[in-house]
């Protein structure tokens, strides 16, 4: 399969070298049309180039013979790139591209195998098949003019590439002395393949125009003539709404007799297929009473509910089996809301201040600010005390679209200031509830309502600094000695207000574990004894209520939040939001500031608070500063991973030699010559690492005789019946014996009196 | 080797080519790869052009090689007015018994010196073709077998091209190899002219024979038993192509160029003692065999053939 470098061969080349660069446009466009912002594409791009073209660089020199081992090291490094680029790019810059589009880079990075190996056909041929894949790959993925006339430039591309290498197989059998010329059939093929391709990529332009294209050749879905505008999509998807009244199929984001009967869950339907229902409330008894279906309409009738008020959470809940999907369904999002912005972020929904021991509650009232409107680019409803600036150096801005949540409570990010709704004028769509939450004024928030909110987030070094308001501590809180006396113990060395909360839940955290679906037995009558004592697992509820009792018993103002937590997880890159679940129910405790700020502690294992974003300069500096944090931590594993490295990076010629004596002298079923065979290649190996490689031109016997003279010169007595036997297993027939009785043990000889014992550097 | 091998060198050969050898050195001192190459050509049944200086030692060697097989020898000093019938032989009528006898030429004998052949006119040059070649000639429609072991020996002198005919190119790819001795190295030289001091008028091509002319035959057919594999026969094959495709080359290799390039290097590898031929064997031959096939216009010939051989890889297996 290999030639050298003939006209027909360097064709080849720059043709596999023209379907690469098509290639590397395709998945170009592909990833700018997916969202992936193009600086990142970019550096990936320059950085995988810049690499590859190090590797042609590198490679320039290198052995026919090596394609084989070369490739098993050059693919792996050539595939590892876009992810290398992707490691770095997260650590860095915190920003990155989707797995796919990393596997596409990949694939793209192949494609350039005969641009590395220019001389080997199976990196062309390899190279062209991995284009094809990426090609298929990156028009299903998009097609866009610009991807559909990527394809076509690939696919003449291809079918002359084609051509040019069956061409070429025939020339290497044709005599020297022949006229070549393309065959008139072949150059008809090509004319023909290219209309072919040319079609097909006109068609497949665009529905629209592809309808244009066949026009009376193809049945349409509706419609007389191909320019009718209601012809186009069908019901609901054309120029023009089609009314719907009668079996309608299609919905709609609009106040219809359709939306009444709505299952969207409540948030305590949430709370309740989560941590099951509270325990302690009587069962609703139901009796099924058949009605006439003109009955049905007319009982839409309703209690009337405060919805203002706060409402209590049962912190024991029944011990049953947690609902699992049971029968297989349509996949369908389960998103109650989706959230665009950073992540991860705590969103507050209800506030408890209160607690009898199992029950959360909020009692009193607290600080509510006036609602007012701010205007900026769009109008915002200000809920901060100081309704001034909207726009703030350290302001995040986050937007939330309700799916299936049902509330009127809007949950917001913690130090939140500021709410907009497109073309929403008025502070009077909003207003506080009695634990201090913002809601909706007129009833549930409709679905698919799209909330901007501001909030400033705290920056760490600014909360590890503030000083909390503290109380007098309660004289008995309840709690059992044996807590309190933990209590003692994890505050004993704290010196600040922060250094007490945080051992405090470092103290929790360490003694118990998170499980979403533990839960106190309904009996107990202090669910934070039970849970600090005997259980030490719980949801995060648990959590929250102990860190709480804790805090409270140092004095500290606290109170439990219950909301969402937006997790990192869920972020998905192609459209840029997180999806929030019912799964992200979470609970967490504010405690109070001198200033009278609210500062969010996370006490449950595994969470994370939003702080203010970082300069790119202090992120690095955390960045290294955790590095070494983590190096100091694991300091023994890597001192011993280190000195590892150093011997074997000293050692490593002797190593890796050794280790191919080693299997040499492995006691394997081989024959005479073989094992002669295996005794050169070790000592290949050996030239090799000392850069005595030997060159193409230069006999196995003149280069073991410069071999013997870089060695031991003249001294090793073996050297010549070793010459011999070299000879005899690489060229003499199978008929002749080895010039030797006992080749074995002249190898081996030979091998002992060449490699050295400490092996000089090479120049 | 085994002792099945139908090629091996048993004692009394090896000491045969070893006498021969130590023979020849001792004649050309310091020059033991000439000898070598010359031995080689000698088995390999082929015939050899001395292109050198005046002095070096070209007639002595050739001399020497043919006191050393013990073979007929005969010397054509070339000239301008040297004949085609000088070479070959003529008929001549003989009064007695009334019919043409044919005089034979220096041409059959066993080691033929062909001295300064580029002083010889086209036509006498000529007259060697058929017999270098097919080892016959023709002469009056009768054709007269030539000794098996028929060598020919020519010299030439490079330099002194007024009224000399160079060979042509069909002439030139007759001869197996084309060699140039060279100035001995200093201390050969003076031992050359220590020996010299008292023996005035000494011959030193005047040696005792060490081969007789049967023995040279038998070794000559086992050169041509010994193995070429495959991978080497490629090998060979590629550096023949090689030379062909090459745009520097204005000559290429032949295919009968290529056949004695194969009996020199399976010739070079008898010497050595071994049954089969390895690309030690055919870079050991190469430069000597292509310089007399290959002609360039741009780069010397030496220098390509060094090119060649470097940049072709060498087989690693049979």
């Amino acid at each position: 399969m290999r030639t050298d470098g003939s006209a027909e061969n360097i064709r080849g080349n720059a043709t596999s070298l023209l379907i690469a660069i098509s290639v590397t446009t395709g998945v170009f466009l592909v990833l700018m049309k997916n969202g992936v912002p193009v600086g990142l594409i970019v550096a990936e791009l320059m950085i995988s180039l810049g690499l590859l073209f190090a590797m042609r660089y590198c490679l320039r020199r290198a052995h026919e013979r090596w394609t084989g081992k070369l490739l098993s090291i050059v693919i792996p490094v050539v595939v590892a790139i876009p992810f290398g680029v992707e490691i770095v790019s997260r650590a860095m810059f915190l920003a990155g591209l989707p797995l796919e589009a990393t596997a596409m880079c990949a694939l793209r990075n192949l494609t350039f195998l005969p641009f590395l190996f220019p001389k080997d056909q199976r990196c062309q041929c390899a190279g062209v098949a991995v284009s094809l894949l990426s090609v298929l790959s990156i028009y299903l993925q998009d097609h866009g003019l610009a991807t559909s006339v990527i394809v076509f430039i690939y696919s003449v591309l291809g079918i002359c590439w084609l051509i040019g290498w069956h061409w070429m197989k025939f020339h290497l059998k044709a005599p020297s002395r022949s006229q070549r010329q393309i065959p008139r059939s072949a150059k008809i093929g090509v004319v023909g393949l290219t209309l072919a391709c040319a079609l097909f990529g006109l068609f497949s332009l665009r529905a629209t125009t592809t309808t244009t294209a066949i026009a009376g050749f193809m049945p349409s879905s509706g419609g007389s003539r191909w320019s009718d505008p209601y012809a186009f999509g069908g019901v609901g998807n054309g120029d023009q709404m089609v009314e719907a009244t009668d079996s309608a199929k299609s919905i709609g984001p609009i106040e219809s007799d359709l939306f009444l009967e709505s299952t969207m869950p409540s948030i305590y339907d949430v709370f309740n297929d989560l941590y099951q229902e509270p325990a302690g409330k009587p069962k609703k008894m139901t009796r099924a009473i058949p009605l006439a279906p003109s009955d049905v309409t007319s009982n839409h009738s309703r209690l009337a509910k405060n919805e203002v008020a706060s409402r209590e959470f049962s912190a024991t809940r029944r011990k049953s089996r947690r609902k699992e999907g049971g029968k297989m369904d349509d996949i369908k999002s389960k998103a109650l809301f989706y959230l665009k912005g950073r992540v991860p972020v705590h969103l507050k929904h209800e506030l408890y201040n209160s607690w009898d021991g199992t029950t959360l509650s909020f009692r009193g009232d607290v600080q509510r600010p006036e609602l007012t409107l701010v205007k900026d680019q769009r109008t915002w409803v200000s809920c901060a005390a100081r309704p001034d600036s909207i726009v703030q150096d350290d302001s995040e801005t986050h937007v939330i679209r309700i799916a299936r949540l049902s509330t009127r409570r809007v949950p917001l990010p913690m130090d939140c200031y500021a709410v907009g709704i497109d073309k929403l004028h008025t502070a009077k769509f909003f207003q506080w509830t009695q634990d201090g939450v913002l809601s909706f004024a007129g009833g549930e928030i409709p679905r698919m309502t799209v909330l901007h909110v501001r909030s400033i987030p705290p920056r760490r070094e600014v909360v590890q600094a503030v000083r909390l308001i503290r109380d007098e501590p309660p004289i008995d809180s309840g709690l059992d000695p044996a807590i309190v006396r933990k209590l003692r113990t994890w505050t004993a060395g704290a010196k600040t207000d922060w250094d007490c909360v945080t051992s405090i839940v470092a103290g929790i955290q360490e003694t118990c574990r998170l499980d979403p679906i533990a839960s106190i037995d309904e009996t107990e009558s202090d669910v934070v004894n039970e849970f600090l004592l005997v259980e030490q697992c719980g949801p995060s509820y648990l959590f929250a209520i102990a860190t709480a009792r804790l805090l409270r018993e140092n004095g500290f103002r606290t109170h439990v939040v219950s909301g969402f937590y937006a997790r990192p997880k869920n972020y998905d890159r192609a459209s840029g939001q997180t999806a929030v679940y019912a799964d992200d129910v979470h609970f967490w405790v504010e405690v109070q500031a001198n200033d009278q700020s609210w500062i969010t502690i996370e006490p449950s294992p595994g969470y994370e608070i939003q702080h203010a974003r970082l300069s790119r300069l202090e992120r690095l500096g955390r960045w290294w500063r955790e590095s070494l944090v983590m190096l100091w931590s694991h300091k023994f594993i890597l001192l011993f991973g280190v000195s590892c490295f150093v011997v074997v990076a000293i050692y490593r010629r002797h190593i890796y030699v050794y280790m191919l004596y080693c299997f040499w002298m492995l006691p394997l079923p081989r024959t005479e010559r073989a094992l002669v065979r295996a005794s050169l290649t070790v000592l290949d190996a050996h030239a090799c690492l000392r850069g005595r490689q030997r060159p193409i031109g230069i006999t196995v016997e003149e280069w073991l005789r410069t071999v013997i003279e870089d060695s031991r010169g003249s001294r090793i007595p073996v050297a010549a019946e070793f010459r011999r036997l070299v000879q005899w297993a690489l060229y003499a027939g199978p008929e002749h014996g080895p010039t030797s009785s006992n080749p074995r043990q002249i190898c081996h000889a030979f091998l002992e009196s060449v490699l050295p014992r400490r092996q000089p550097r090479s120049t | 080797m085994t002792a099945s091998d139908s090629t091996e060198l048993t004692a009394d050969k090896l000491k045969m080519i070893r006498d021969l050898r130590t023979t020849l050195n001792t004649v050309l001192v310091g020059k033991s790869d000439i000898i070598e190459l010359v031995l080689a050509c000698l088995l390999a049944r082929g015939h050899l052009l001395l292109e050198d200086k005046p002095g070096l030692g070209k007639t002595t060697l050739a001399k020497a090689v043919a006191k050393a097989i013990a073979g007929s020898f005969a010397r054509i000093q070339c000239t301008p007015d040297l004949m085609p019938s000088d070479v070959t032989g003529f008929s001549m009528f003989n009064q007695k018994t009334r019919e043409f006898d044919f005089r034979r030429g220096p041409v059959f004998s066993d080691i033929l010196l062909a001295d300064e052949i580029n002083r010889a006119t086209p036509r006498a040059q000529s007259a060697l073709f058929e017999a270098m070649a097919e080892r016959q000639v023709t002469v009056d429609d009768k054709t007269y077998e030539l000794p098996p072991t028929f060598f020919v020996i020519a010299t030439q002198n490079p330099l002194d091209s007024h009224g000399a005919y160079p060979l042509p190119q069909a002439q030139l790819d007759r001869f197996a190899m084309k060699l140039s001795i060279g100035y001995p190295a200093a201390a050969n030289e003076e031992e050359m002219l220590a020996t010299a001091v008292g023996n005035q008028g000494l011959d030193r091509s005047d040696i005792a024979p060490v081969l007789d002319i049967n023995a040279l035959e038998r070794l000559q057919a086992e050169v041509s038993q010994v193995e070429l594999s495959n991978g080497v026969r490629q090998y060979l094959l590629a550096l023949g192509h090689r030379t062909r495709n090459d745009p520097r080359i204005t000559l290429g290799m032949s295919p009968r160029g290529l056949l004695t390039w194969q009996s020199l290097s399976q010739a070079h590898a008898y010497l050595d003692n071994r049954s089969f031929v390895t690309p030690d064997d055919i870079q050991a031959v190469a430069r000597s065999v292509l310089s007399v096939r290959l002609e360039s216009d741009s780069d010397s010939i030496d220098t390509l053939v060094d090119e060649l051989l470097q940049s072709e890889p060498i087989p690693l297996h049979g």
